[in-house]
C-alpha cells in the first residue's frame, strides 16, 4: 500500500509540474508583455521592471523562468488584477469558499439523491420502477443547465417569487467574513438574528445548488445502479442469498459498500464536469464565485486573473483526485494489503 | 416420500440469439438420510442444477420443471420471502470457488457471525454475540481449522482457498441443515483434510439425518461417500442409481467410459470389452447433436441414435441409451 502512496504521490507532483509548464506556456501565447501578463502591474516603473524581471528570471532560460514562476505561485504570489490593482490571490480567497460551498452542497445532493435511486433502480431491475428511475434521470441528463437555471428564475425566482434569484445572502445581514463559508460563517458570527441569516442563506442556495447538483444526480442514479448490478451478480451475494440472509441486509452491508467503490471513483471523475458547470451557474445566479470572477476577467482581458483562475481550479481538481484515491485504497481490505497496490 | 424430487428440469439462458436451453430434462431424487452424487464432465450443468435448487439464478435464467420439490413444497411456487426462509433452514449449499463467495470488504468473523444470526433462537438477546462466538469456534473446529482467532479476523483474500472453503463448510453446516448441497466441496483442499471433511458429511449424515448432494470430479469420493449417484452428460441426466450397482455394472457408454478413466478400474472389473476414453470433448451449449448428445463421441453409436433415447429402468436403475453396454447380456434389447 504504502508504494502505492508514493507512486500516487509522485504522480501528483509530476502532474503539478506539467500543469504549471503549460499554465506558463498559454501565459507566453496570449498577447502582451511578459511582465505585465505575470505579475499584472500594468505600467512598471524603471525599478519595477528591473525587480519583476529579476523575480521572474525572464532574462534566464525558459528553465529557469519555469522554475521562478512555481517559486512565485507556491509562495502565493499570483500577481495583481490588472483591472482591480488587488493582488490576486486576495481575490481568489474571497472567491474560492463561495465556488467549494456551492459545489459541496450539490454534490452531497447528487450523492444523498442519486445514490438511494441508483439502489432502488438496481433492485428494481427491469420492473417499472427501474424503467420509470431511469427515464426521468435521461430527461435530467439531457437538460443543459443554463436553461434549467433561466427556467427556475423565471418560476420560483420571478413568478412565484419563493426563492431569491442573485447572491449568497441578503446584504441586510452583515456577516463578518471569517472562512469564506456562508453557513459556517453565520454560525460562527455572534450576530442576534442568526436563525434568519441561516434561513435566508439557504434559501439563496436553494435554487443554485439543486440546479448544479441535477446533473451529477443523473451521473450518479446510473453509476450505482450499474455498480450495484455487478455486484448483485456476483458470487458471494447468491452465497449469502443461499444463506437466507435478508435482502435488506445483503444490499446494505455487502453490496453497497462494495459497490461505493467504482460509484465514488467515477464520481471524483465527474468533478472536472461539475466544476464547469458551477462556472456556469454561478454566472446565472450572479453567485460571487471563482466563475464569476473568471467570467468577467475574461471580459475585461485580465491575463493575470485569467492563468491565476486556471491554475487554482486545476490544483483544486488534481487534489482533489488524489485525496479520493487515498481514500479508495485505505477504505479497499484488498487493496491496503497488496503491496503495489495493483487491482 | 423422497425429500428433493425434480422431475424434467429444464433451466434455458436467455442470449441475444435467444433462448438455449443448459440443461434439459433432468430428473433427481433424493430420500431422506440418503448421499447422492451427481457426476459429469466439466460444464454438463451440475452447478447450475445446484443453483437451481437454491433458486439463486440470475433472471438471465429461466427454470422450469414438472416437479421442483422439496419436502413436498413447490420450490418454484413459493414466493421469494418463503424460499429464503427454506435456504436459510432447511437447504445450505457449499459453494465452487470458494474465495469468490466470501465478501472482500468485510471480515469473515463478521460473515460467519450474519450466517449464525438466523438460527439463534431460544438464546437470551444479550448472550447472543457469545453464543455465537462460541458456536463459530466450534464449527470452525469441525471443519479442521484450528487457528480460529487468525482466521475470523482476516479478510477472504488473506486466506488461501482452501481456507476459505473450510470456512463456507462451515456456514452451510451451521444452520443443521436437512439438506445439504455441495458442490466440489474438496476440490481446493489438500488431501488429508478431504477425509476429514466426507467424514464430517457421513457423521452429519448419520447422527443429524442430513441428506447430501455431492457434486464431485473424483470417482473415489463419490465411490466411497455415496449410496446412490446420478451422472450427467450434456445438461441431461443420463443415467442413476445405486453408486454400488453403477460401479459394477454401468449401461451407458458414457458412464462407463468415466468409470475406465479411474484408475484401477479395469483390474477390479475385469474386461468385458474394451473400450478406450472418449475422445472429443462435450459439446458447447450453443451446438448440441441432434438425438443422443454423446452420439458423435459415442463408440456404440448407431444409426437409431438420432433419436433421442428414452429414459428407461431396469431394477431401480435408470438410463437413457439405445445400445446400453453390458445390458444385452442380461435382457433383451429394443430395436
Ligand atoms: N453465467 C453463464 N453464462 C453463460 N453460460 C453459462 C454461465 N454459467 C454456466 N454456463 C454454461 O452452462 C453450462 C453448465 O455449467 P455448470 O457451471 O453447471 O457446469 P458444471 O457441471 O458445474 O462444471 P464444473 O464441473 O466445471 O463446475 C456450461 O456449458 C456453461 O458454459
Ligand atoms: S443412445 Fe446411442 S449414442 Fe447415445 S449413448 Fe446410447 S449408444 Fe451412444
Ligand atoms: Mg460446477
Amino acid at each position: 500500500m504504502w508504494l502505492y502512496i508514493a507512486r500516487r504521490f509522485n504522480l501528483f507532483f509530476l502532474t503539478l509540474g506539467v500543469l504549471f509548464a503549460l499554465v506558463l506556456m498559454m501565459n507566453k501565447a496570449m498577447p502582451g508583455d511578459s511582465l505585465v501578463k505575470l505579475s499584472g502591474v500594468n505600467t512598471p516603473s524603471k525599478e519595477q521592471v528591473v525587480e519583476l524581471t529579476s523575480r521572474y528570471q525572464l532574462d534566464d532560460s525558459i528553465i529557469n523562468q519555469y522554475i521562478a514562476f512555481i517559486n512565485q505561485r507556491l509562495s502565493g504570489d499570483f500577481g495583481i488584477s490588472l483591472s482591480s490593482k488587488q493582488p490576486i490571490i486576495n481575490e481568489i480567497i474571497q472567491h474560492l469558499p463561495a465556488t467549494i460551498e456551492l459545489c459541496f452542497y450539490a454534490m452531497i445532493l447528487a450523492l444523498s439523491i442519486g445514490i438511494p435511486l441508483g439502489v432502488i433502480a438496481s433492485f428494481k431491475y427491469k420492473k417499472i420502477t427501474d424503467h420509470a428511475i431511469i427515464t426521468v434521470t435521461l430527461v435530467g441528463y439531457s437538460i443543459p443547465i443554463f436553461c434549467l437555471g433561466v427556467i427556475g428564475i423565471m418560476l420560483f425566482g420571478l413568478e412565484l417569487q419563493w426563492l431569491p434569484v442573485a447572491g449568497r445572502i441578503n446584504l441586510l445581514y452583515q456577516v463578518d467574513m471569517v472562512t469564506g463559508f456562508t453557513i459556517i460563517d453565520i454560525l460562527l458570527s455572534d450576530i442576534s438574528y442568526k436563525s434568519l441569516a441561516l434561513r435566508d442563506a439557504f434559501a439563496h442556495l436553494t435554487m443554485p445548488a439543486l440546479t448544479l447538483a441535477l446533473f451529477p444526480i443523473t451521473v450518479v442514479i446510473r453509476i450505482t445502479r450499474h455498480a450495484m448490478l455487478d455486484e448483485l451478480n456476483t458470487n458471494y451475494i447468491k452465497a449469502a442469498e443461499a444463506r437466507g440472509i435478508s435482502p435488506t441486509n445483503i444490499i446494505l452491508h455487502h453490496a453497497l459498500p462494495n459497490a461505493m467503490h467504482p460509484v465514488l471513483a467515477q464520481v471524483s471523475l465527474q468533478l472536472s464536469t461539475l466544476l464547469t458547470s458551477a462556472m456556469v451557474t454561478e454566472v446565472i445566479f450572479s453567485w460571487p464565485g471563482i466563475g464569476t470572477w473568471l467570467m468577467s476577467a475574461i471580459y475585461q482581458r485580465d491575463y493575470p486573473v485569467i492563468t491565476a483562475g486556471i491554475l487554482v481550479c486545476a490544483i483544486f481538481l488534481i487534489v482533489i483526485s488524489l485525496v479520493s484515491d487515498l481514500l479508495s485504497i485505505v477504505s479497499t481490505p484488498k487493496r491496503r494489503s497488496v503491496r503495489h497496490g495493483k487491482n | 416420500m423422497p425429500l428433493l424430487d425434480i422431475r424434467n428440469l429444464t433451466i434455458e439462458l436467455d442470449t441475444p440469439q435467444g433462448k438455449i436451453k443448459a440443461v434439459d430434462r433432468v430428473n433427481l431424487s433424493i430420500n431422506p438420510g440418503e448421499i447422492r452424487g451427481l457426476v459429469g464432465e466439466s460444464g454438463s450443468g451440475k452447478s447450475l442444477v445446484a443453483k437451481a435448487i437454491m433458486g439463486i439464478l440470475s433472471d438471465r435464467w429461466h427454470v422450469s420443471a414438472d416437479r421442483l420439490r422439496y419436502n413436498g413444497i413447490d420450490l418454484l411456487s413459493l414466493s421469494a420471502k418463503e424460499r429464503r426462509k427454506i435456504m436459510g433452514r432447511e437447504i445450505a449449499m457449499v459453494f465452487q470457488e470458494p474465495s469468490s463467495c466470501l465478501d472482500p470488504n468485510d471480515t469473515v468473523g463478521h460473515q460467519l457471525h450474519e450466517s449464525l444470526s438466523t438460527v439463534d433462537s431460544g438464546v437470551p438477546f444479550f448472550q447472543r454475540k457469545q453464543w455465537r462466538e462460541v458456536r463459530i469456534r466450534q464449527l470452525l473446529h469441525k471443519v479442521g481449522i484450528r487457528d480460529h482467532q487468525r482466521v475470523v479476523t482476516s479478510y477472504p483474500h488473506e486466506l488461501s482457498e482452501g481456507m476459505c472453503q473450510k470456512v463456507l463448510i462451515a456456514m452451510a453446516i451451521a444452520y443443521k441443515p436437512r439438506l445439504l448441497i455441495a458442490d466440489e466441496p474438496t476440490a481446493v483442499i489438500e488431501s488429508g483434510a478431504q477425509i476429514q471433511i466426507f467424514k464430517l458429511f457421513k457423521k452429519l449424515n448419520q447422527i443429524n439425518d442430513v441428506s447430501i448432494l455431492l457434486i464431485d470430479h473424483d470417482l473415489e469420493h463419490i465411490k466411497n461417500w455415496t449410496q446412490t449417484i446420478t451422472v450427467m452428460y450434456s445438461g441431461q441426466s443420463v443415467e442413476s442409481g445405486q453408486t454400488k450397482q453403477i460401479f459394477k455394472q454401468p449401461f451407458h457408454p458414457y458412464t462407463r467410459a468415466l468409470l475406465q478413466s479411474m484408475p484401477h478400474f479395469d483390474d477390479k472389473l475385469g474386461h468385458k470389452s474394451q473400450l478406450n476414453a472418449l475422445s472429443g470433448c462435450i459439446p458447447t451449449i450453443q451446438h448440441l447433436p441432434i438425438g443422443c448428445r454423446l452420439g458423435p463421441r459415442c463408440p456404440n453409436a448407431q444409426r437409431l441414435c438420432v433419436e433421442m433415447p428414452k429414459m428407461q429402468k431396469s431394477k431401480g436403475h435408470y438410463f437413457s441409451c439405445h445400445f446400453p453396454v453390458s445390458y444385452d447380456n442380461n435382457e433383451k434389447n429394443h430395436e
